[in-house]
Formats: structure tokens, C-alpha cells, sequence
């Protein structure tokens, strides 16, 4: 099960932030500042995957984390999920991003942060994995886009 | 008229857009696939700004500016469907960036419920990420819910199955439920799949509806579709972790399943970088991996199909390593055949002694699950890697070896491994991790320790670096093992702990445990005299400790200080030479003390100390029988049963008595006091007389026949007898006798060990409030006798109540 999936900039702004457990506002701004700390402290050539912050606190969850450029993508997940399926995970959601956006960069992040909470629901929802196949996962994007061309233009 | 203008304007910036391009891409598809959503300029270049703001001063004064904007425009009536999606927009991006809008939620639902795709779209995303199931508008959009699933549109339905797992509580899990089950029949693939993870998240809230659920799950399990199937197999595996054996029949299917994948019989869009369907493996083998579990059969089955898995080729991408490495963790799991192990140790081998870091991580994980399944000395030909991991900069890798050491702990490597522990525990500084570490140091040190002597030594190492760390229960381990220890341990723990006391800034867990071992056990001290003792003693004592520990220092002084005898008050001059008020809330202690010494002659104070180790309480209280007599020839009244009444001691009391009664020791529980694990203790001391059965024993008219009277009705000069023999007395009016007779309340106890005596205390309020005649004028004397016991309990809890 996936708790949180964090997207945020070398300086630790929030590109993008999806919680699978209710925190509130000030908790949620908390935990991504938490989070930050963590990451940004570990170096290029250590492994990837993290324990410790209040987010996780004692439990079974462990963050997983990838760096591209300027953006951490994070993922807190539990044991269930396996750590180098996720890695993978991540770099599917990245390479679809890349495919909707064509050489996605953090500025597409920014101005498009609805298209990018919509890819990220056709691969994760409510905490579990939906689908790990990048073009199915275009393919429905693409004919949302469609549908929802026709009708702005029917109006 | 006013509609077709407002639609035009929504749909300008888009035309604008499609002409001058986004940003600098310029290519078509980039453009067209952004200019699909009719975007208001608006957003973007309120975007644009918060971007070219430099400081988090300035992004707060733009943003609550905006914010009052929103508010004040979403109060307006009558505003298009196209701004009112603008502006709850906006509201999703300021609230990523940590400022709430609550009042722009309800128009998020209403986007949601009423509009166009697009509307539904944007106020769907904004209800799930700014509230969930427990907020007062979720109600709102369960409706809203309900009306899209059951639309035509498939994206609706896709919309609104995902927003069931955010909104759906454990009550409405029942009306949503035949909806979504009929999904499962969808023609729509896509719709099956969300329908099945929707099941699921209800399943989670709600685990009664699995026998509803499981025919249902089991036909989709055989869905022609393999997304399908996998998505079952997904809310699968936390139900077979938790009970496998529910599950035992899937095992030939599964294994169907994994050698159909093997085997590329899944169309290759399923290939992910030429592994066939990587993600769906690692399911499998998780599932396969719980339910072969201490089941030899079923592991059988799953031999051949787990070799195949192994012998993978192109073990080069990460993905394929992630099979691999789930199928070794099947392997740790299941009861293997040896070949099967053979292969696993191989796959260990190659992943510990990677470059790559993810996977010297995975192999160190994967040599702690199979460790428990060969032999140690596997373990040792990787010991050098293990070596270079403990002092690596990578702390994951750091944590991942100490649990591998954790696990491998044995009576000879047991100093190395401590060692390793303590110098992990000591550079880092997160308080999780500390606790996890000490905890299983503590675990380690209980099992293997070569001595006791070593054990307590390690433990009172741990204690001094990092007492915060050290659990309660191993603390607690070591009062009672010194408790049931031979004399020769004893001997040996007062003389460490004495040498322990000579060491300034101790943890306060220390300081107690010291004080106490020192007090109880100093008659087997030999190298030290009782003033060098006491001397240290009272150097330790300060007025900022925390009153427990104070009152643990006094403690042992006090125990130290009686088994003197006749020079008793010799040491007093220590106490009067101590400044004023350095004692603070203890002041009345010292003072008792110092009365009590001075009061009491050598006979008495030895018959204090002598504490006589195994007594029966007498909950008659046959020595008063003279006193009730009496009482009753002078026409008291019999007493009336009530229930008793909790007596709330403050919270130094609580804190000595957990501190006492956490751990009863040893197997002497006297039949009388029913013994308590901590804190909650209090309350049942002194509801003792609701836990413990006494038969009346006085009538109005004197002693009721069939009682049995213990001692016959005694004269005065055998008071001095009874003080001899321990037993509790209770007289008023002689200051002596009162004052000796309030610290014999202290000090009297029936169950073993003196740390128990302060129960007495409360067992005599209780027992008081049991079976003393209740005349006024003696109920008052004994009222006042307790409130004033309440009130220096409120002190002094040990002992001298005044």
C-alpha cells in the first residue's frame, strides 16, 4: 500500500503532493519539509530507499525515492510493496509524463499540476497500483482529452 | 445571449494558444494535448507570478491577497462554471503550497456534480485532495457518486469509481456496494479494473464483507483480462498475509499463473524492458510466498516454478533483479528443498556483493530473512561486506546490518555485535531508531548473555550512555534479577553500583537503580563503610531530581542509616550539616527521619530494619480487638459495609509505586494482594478491599461467633512485644507510640521484598475503612487521622506521618 507520493524541487517546494491518509494542512506541510531534510542530505551514490521521519515514525512504511534533475519524486510505502517495483514504478510515472508532456520539465509540473494529478490516478488509486503499462495509461488519457475537447467545442 | 459571449471568451485564450504555442514548444502534439483544456490565461499567469516570487515573505502577501480575491469572488452569484473551476484551481495550488481555503470546497463539489467532463474532472481532484470521508461535504459527493456510476459515460463511472476510495465511509459502504459490484461486469476492461481496487479500499473499511465478497472476487480473479486479474491479486495480499490458510486452494492457480508468464504467453505488451509483466511476478510470488509458509505441501508444489524464476536470464535490469529478489524472499519464506537454497544463497551472493548500493541493500535484507534457514556460518563468508556496510555512510544500509546482526546474535559474537550496536545508537539521533536499537540490544543481552554478572554490567552500560532508549521492561528485568539472585550476585551488583554512585551526572534511571541496590543489598557491601555510603548517598541528593528519585535516594539513606543501630543518630549530623531547603518537596522526610532516630530506641530501630520478610496479612486486624472492644462496651455502633471509595494519591505516590510494583518478583505472591504490571497499580491498592474477601468479624453485640480472634486482648506492655515482632500498630494518643506506629505503617510488610512496603500504607486505609467501628467521635478521630495522612502523603509518602 502507498501512503503519500511527494514531488519536490532541490529547494523542497511542492511540485506535487497526493496523500492516501488524511493529514492536515499543517501536517501535510510538515511531513514534506521532513522529507525533504531527509532526502536532499543523501548522496547520488547511496541506495535509494529511506526509514525515519515522523511520516513513517517506528512503523513499517519506508520512503523510496528517485532523483531526476531538479525534481525528488517520493513514495511512502509499505512492505507490501516491493522496493525495486516501485523504483520502477517511478519510472514509468516519470517516462509517461515525459510522453503527455514531450520532454517534460519542472515547469510543466508547475503549470500543469491538474494534468499531472490525473496521469498519476490512472497509475496509483487509493493507495494501491493500478497500472504499471505506460501506453494504456496514455491511451486513456488521450481520449479523456478527446471527450473533453468535444464538449467544450459542442458548447 | 449572455451564456454564448461568456463561452466565446472561455474559448479565446485557447484559440490564442494554439496560435502562439505554450511556453516555446511548439510542437503539435505538445500543444494540442495542452490546448485540449480550455484553460484561463488566469491560471497560468497565476502561476507565472508565484513562480517569479523570490521570497517566502513575498509568496505569503501575493497569496493571501489572492486568496481574499477568491473568496470574495466565489461569494458572487451567478459566475461562470468555467471561472468558478479557474479559481478552484487556484485553490489546489495554494493549498499544495500549505494555505487552506476551506470555503472554496463546496464549490469544488458542486463542479463535481453538475457541468461537463472537464468540470467533473477539476472538482473531483480538488474534493480528493482537500477533504476526506470525514468532512461534513462528503456526504455531498457520495451522492454525486452514486449518480455517476451509474451514468453511460465510462469516464464518469472511471471519475467516480476512484473517488469512492476517498469518500466511501465503513456506514455507506452497504449502499455503494451493489453498484460497484455490477461494474464488475463492465465491457470496459479499464472499468472492471477500478471496480475491483474500489472493492478493495471498501474491504479495508469494512472486513466483514469479505465472505460477501469472495465469490465475487474469486470470478474476477478468472477475468480474461490480465490488468484484471492482477488488480484482484493486489487486494489479495494483504488478506493472505493476515490469514493464509483462508486462501490455500489459489495455490495451484497461482502457480498456473506464474509459469504462463514465464513462459511469454501474455501478449508483449505486457513486456516491461524484456521482462513479461515484471510487476504482476513480484505479486504473485508475494502471495505464493505467504501461503507456502510452514505448509511443506504447498511449498512442494511451488519447487519447480520458483527454480524456473531463478534460472531468469537478463538479470541485467533492475526490474528483472526485482523478481529475482522477491522469488528469494519467497524461497526465505516457504520450506524449501535444498536446491532451491542453494540457488537463493547464489542470487544473495550476487546481490551483497553488487556496486550497485539498492542492491547490496536487498541482499543484506534477504541474508537476514534467510539466515533462520542455513546454517550461521553461511553468513560468515560474507563478513568482510558485512563490515564495510556497518561503517558505511549510507544509514539505510547501516540500519538494514543491524538487524542482520540482530538476528545472528549468539552467546560468542554477542560483545562484538553490543559494541557495533552501542556505537550505532550513539550517532544517530533519531529517537525511533534509537529506541528500536536499545530495545534490541536489551533483547540480545537477555538472551545470550554469558553471565548474569556481564548482563547487569551491559545493561548499566546502556543505561549511563542513553537512558531515554533503554525500555521500561529491561529495567525492570534487572530489579528482578537482582531480587532472585544468589547472594554472591548481590555481592557483586551492590559493589559495582556502589562504584557507579562515585560518578557524577547519572541518568536518573540510573540514580534509582543505584540508590535502591545500594539500600537493599548493603550488608554485602564490604569495602565501603556505612558512612562512606551514606556520605555518598547525600552527595547524590539534589533538590532539582525528580521527586521519585529523591525519594529513592532517601530510601536507601534511610535503610543504610537503620541497620546502624545505636550509632544511627550519629549520622544524623550528615542531614543537619545538608543546606536548607536543598531538599524541596523531601524537606518532611529528612525531618521524619531525623525524629524517628532520635525517638526510637536501638530495639525499635532494629525491629524496623529486621522486616520480617514473610508475615500473612491479617486483614482482622486481631490486634486492635482490644481497642473495638472497648469501643463497643462504650456503645459504638457496628460497622456498615460500603463499597470503597478509590483513595487518588498524588503523583509521587504513582510514580513510587510503579516504580515498586511493575514487576513483582519471583513466584511469592502472598495470597493477598493481587499483583499489577504498573502504573494502574495505584487504584487497585486501594480498592483493596473490592479485590479481597473479609468476613465481618464484629456484631454489635462484640465478637461474632465463629470469628476467630488471633490475639487475645493485650495490655499496654505488650505493645512493645508486638513492635518486636513487626506487627502493625495503630494507637493514638502516646507521641511515641503514634509516631512509631505511623512509620511502622511504612514499614510492616507482608509480601516479600521491602520494596513492597509501601503498599502497606494504602492497605491500611482501605483495611481502615473496612472495620473500625464507625461512632462519630471515633469515625472523626479516624477521619482526621486520615486526612492528616493524606495530607503528608501528599509529602511524604514513606514513612512519619504527621
Amino acid at each position: 500500500m502507498i501512503k503519500a507520493i511527494l514531488v519536490f524541487n532541490n529547494h523542497g517546494k511542492p511540485r506535487l503532493i497526493k496523500f492516501f491518509q488524511y493529514y492536515s494542512e499543517e501536517t501535510q506541510q510538515n511531513i514534506i519539509r521532513e522529507t525533504f531534510q531527509l532526502v536532499s542530505k543523501r548522496d547520488d551514490s547511496v541506495c535509494n530507499f529511506l526509514e525515519g521521519g515522523s511520516l513513517i515514525g517506528g512503523s513499517d512504511f519506508k520512503l523510496i525515492y528517485r532523483h531526476y534533475a531538479t525534481l525528488y519524486f517520493v513514495f511512502c510505502v509499505d512492505s507490501s510493496e516491493s522496493e525495486l517495483g516501485i523504483l520502477d514504478l517511478i519510472q514509468v510515472f516519470v517516462e509517461t509524463l515525459d510522453k503527455c508532456f514531450e520532454n517534460v520539465c519542472e515547469l510543466d509540473l508547475i503549470f500543469h499540476v491538474d494534468k499531472v494529478q490525473y496521469i498519476l490516478s490512472e497509475i496509483v488509486m487509493g493507495g494501491m497500483v493500478l497500472e504499471t503499462n505506460m501506453n494504456e495509461i496514455v491511451t486513456q488519457i488521450e481520449a479523456q482529452n478527446k471527450l473533453e475537447k468535444q464538449e467544450v467545442s459542442i458548447n | 445571449m449572455s451564456a454564448m459571449i461568456q463561452s466565446t471568451i472561455a474559448a479565446l485564450p485557447e484559440l490564442l494558444q494554439q496560435r502562439l504555442g505554450m511556453g516555446g514548444g511548439s510542437s503539435n502534439k505538445k500543444s494540442s494535448f495542452l490546448s485540449t483544456v480550455a484553460h484561463d490565461n488566469n491560471f497560468q499567469s497565476f502561476v507565472q507570478t508565484i513562480h517569479a516570487l523570490k521570497s517566502k515573505s513575498e509568496e505569503d502577501i501575493f497569496l493571501n491577497k489572492v486568496i481574499a480575491g477568491i473568496k470574495q469572488q466565489l461569494s458572487q452569484l451567478g459566475i461562470s462554471p468555467a471561472y468558478v473551476r479557474d479559481l478552484v484551481l487556484k485553490q489546489v495550488y495554494c493549498e499544495m503550497l500549505g494555505y487552506s481555503l476551506p470555503f472554496a470546497y463546496i464549490h469544488a463539489v458542486n463542479l463535481a456534480q453538475k457541468g461537463s467532463l472537464l468540470n467533473k474532472r477539476i472538482g473531483y481532484l480538488a474534493a480528493v485532495l482537500s477533504f476526506n470521508e470525514d468532512h461534513e461535504l462528503a456526504l455531498l459527493l457520495i451522492n454525486t457518486i452514486q449518480r455517476d456510476l451509474n451514468s453511460t459515460n465510462v469516464l464518469e463511472v472511471c471519475m467516480a469509481l476512484s473517488a469512492c476510495t476517498h469518500f466511501v465511509t465503513a456506514d455507506i459502504v452497504p449502499l455503494m456496494l451493489p453498484t460497484v459490484e455490477e461494474k464488475l461486469k463492465h465491457s470496459k476492461a479499464l472499468v472492471r479494473k477500478k471496480a475491483v481496487l474500489a472493492l478493495g479500499s471498501f474491504l479495508k473499511k469494512r472486513l466483514s464483507l469479505w465472505n460477501h465478497l469472495k465469490p465475487v472476487m474469486k470470478f474476477a480473479l478468472a477475468d480474461k483480462d490480465p490488468r484484471v486479474m492482477e488488480a484482484v491479486l493486489t487486494v489479495y495480499y494483504p488478506l493472505v498475509k493476515n490469514d493464509p490458510t483462508q486462501f490455500k486452494e489459489l495455490v495451484p492457480t497461482l502457480i498456473y499463473l506464474v509459469e504462463q508468464t514465464l513462459d511469454s504467453r501474455l501478449p508483449t505488451s505486457y513486456e516491461y524492458h524484456s521482462t513479461s509483466a515484471p510487476w504482476l511476478l513480484i505479486r504473485l510470488l508475494g502471495i505464493l510466498g505467504f501461503l507456502g509458509k510452514d505448509d511443506k505441501s504447498a511449498s512442494q508444489q511451488m519447487y519447480s516454478v520458483l527454480e524456473k524464476v531463478m534460472l531468469m536470464s537478463a538479470v541485467n535490469h533492475s526490474v528483472a533483479c526485482a523478481v529475482v529478489y522477491e522469488s528469494v524472499r519467497t524461497i526465505a519464506t516457504i520450506v524449501p528443498s535444498q536446491d532451491l537454497l542453494n540457488l537463493a544463497m547464489k542470487s544473495v551472493a550476487n546481490f551483497v556483493r553488487s556496486k550497485n548500493s539498492n542492491h547490496r541493500y536487498l541482499g543484506i535484507k534477504t541474508l537476514t530473512l534467510i539466515v533462520e534457514q542455513v546454517k550461521l556460518s553461511y553468513t560468515m563468508d560474507h563478513q568482510t561486506v558485512l563490515f564495510e556496510c556497518l561503517d558505511h555512510c549510507d544509514e539505510s544500509l547501516r540500519r538494514m546490518t543491524l538487524q542482520l546482526l540482530y538476528k545472528i546474535a549468539n552467546p560468542h559474537n554477542l560483545n562484538v555485535i553490543c559494541q557495533k550496536m552501542n556505537e550505532c545508537l550513539s550517532s544517530t539521533s533519531d529517537p525511533y531508531l534509537r529506541t528500536d536499537i536499545a530495545t534490541k540490544i536489551c533483547a540480545i543481552i537477555k538472551q545470550h548473555s554469558p553471565t548474569k554478572e556481564w548482563l547487569i554490567n551491559a545493561i548499566s552500560y546502556l543505561l549511563l550512555k542513553n537512558s531515554e532508549d533503554v525500555p521500561v521492561t529491561a529495567v525492570d528485568f534487572l530489579y528482578d534479577l537482582l531480587s532472585d539472585g544468589d547472594e554472591r550476585l548481590k555481592a557483586f551488583a551492590v559493589k559495582e553500583y556502589t562504584k557507579l554512585l562515585e560518578k557524577t551526572d547519572l541518568p536518573d534511571k540510573l540514580l534509582k537503580l543505584s540508590a535502591w541496590v545500594v539500600g537493599e543489598y548493603f550488608s554485602l557491601l564490604t569495602d565501603h563503610s556505612a558512612f562512606d555510603v551514606t556520605t555518598l548517598l547525600l552527595k547524590k541528593l539534589h533538590s532539582t531530581l525528580a521527586v521519585d528519585v529523591q525519594l529513592c535516594i532517601i530510601d536507601a539513606y534511610a535503610k543504610v542509616l537503620l541497620m546502624q543501630g545505636a550509632n544511627a543518630h550519629k549520622y544524623t549530623v550528615q542531614l543537619t550539616t545538608m543546606p536548607n531547603g536543598s531538599f524541596g518537596i523531601i524537606d518532611k522526610e529528612i525531618e521524619h527521619l531525623q525524629r524517628l532516630v532520635k525517638c526510637c530506641s536501638e530495639k525499635q530501630l532494629s525491629a524496623i530494619e529486621k522486616r520480617p520478610q514473610m508475615c500473612e496479612m491479617d486483614f482482622t486486624l486481631s490486634f486492635l480487638d482490644k481497642y473495638v472492644a472497648d469501643a463497643l462496651q462504650q456503645g459504638a455502633s457496628t460497622y456498615r459495609q460500603q463499597s470503597p471509595v478509590p483513595v487518588s494519591l498524588p503523583a509521587v505516590y504513582e510514580r513510587l509505586y510503579s516504580f515498586a510494583t511493575s514487576s513483582q518478583g519471583g513466584s511469592q505472591k502472598s495470597d493477598s494482594l493481587p499483583s499489577q504490571k504498573s502504573g494502574s497499580s495505584l487504584r487497585s491498592r486501594s480498592c483493596l478491599g473490592a479485590t479481597v474477601k473479609v468476613t465481618p468479624v464484629w456484631g454489635k453485640e462484640g465478637l461474632l461467633p465463629g470469628s476467630s480472634v488471633v490475639h487475645s486482648v493485650t495490655a499496654a506492655s505488650d505493645l512493645e512485644e508486638e513492635i518486636q515482632q513487626g506487627k502493625m500498630l495503630f494507637v493514638g494518643e502516646n507521641e511515641h507510640q503514634k509516631l512509631a506506629s505511623e512509620l511502622f505503617a511504612g514499614w510492616t510488610t507482608t509480601v516479600q521484598g521491602s520494596r513492597k512496603q509501601q503498599l502497606t500504607e494504602n492497605s491500611i486505609q482501605a483495611a481502615v475503612g473496612l472495620h473500625l467501628p464507625s461512632n462519630s467521635s471515633v469515625e472523626s478521630r479516624l477521619n482526621q487521622a486520615s486526612v492528616s495522612d493524606d495530607q503528608t502523603s501528599r509529602d511524604s509518602p514513606f514513612w512519619a506521618m504527621e
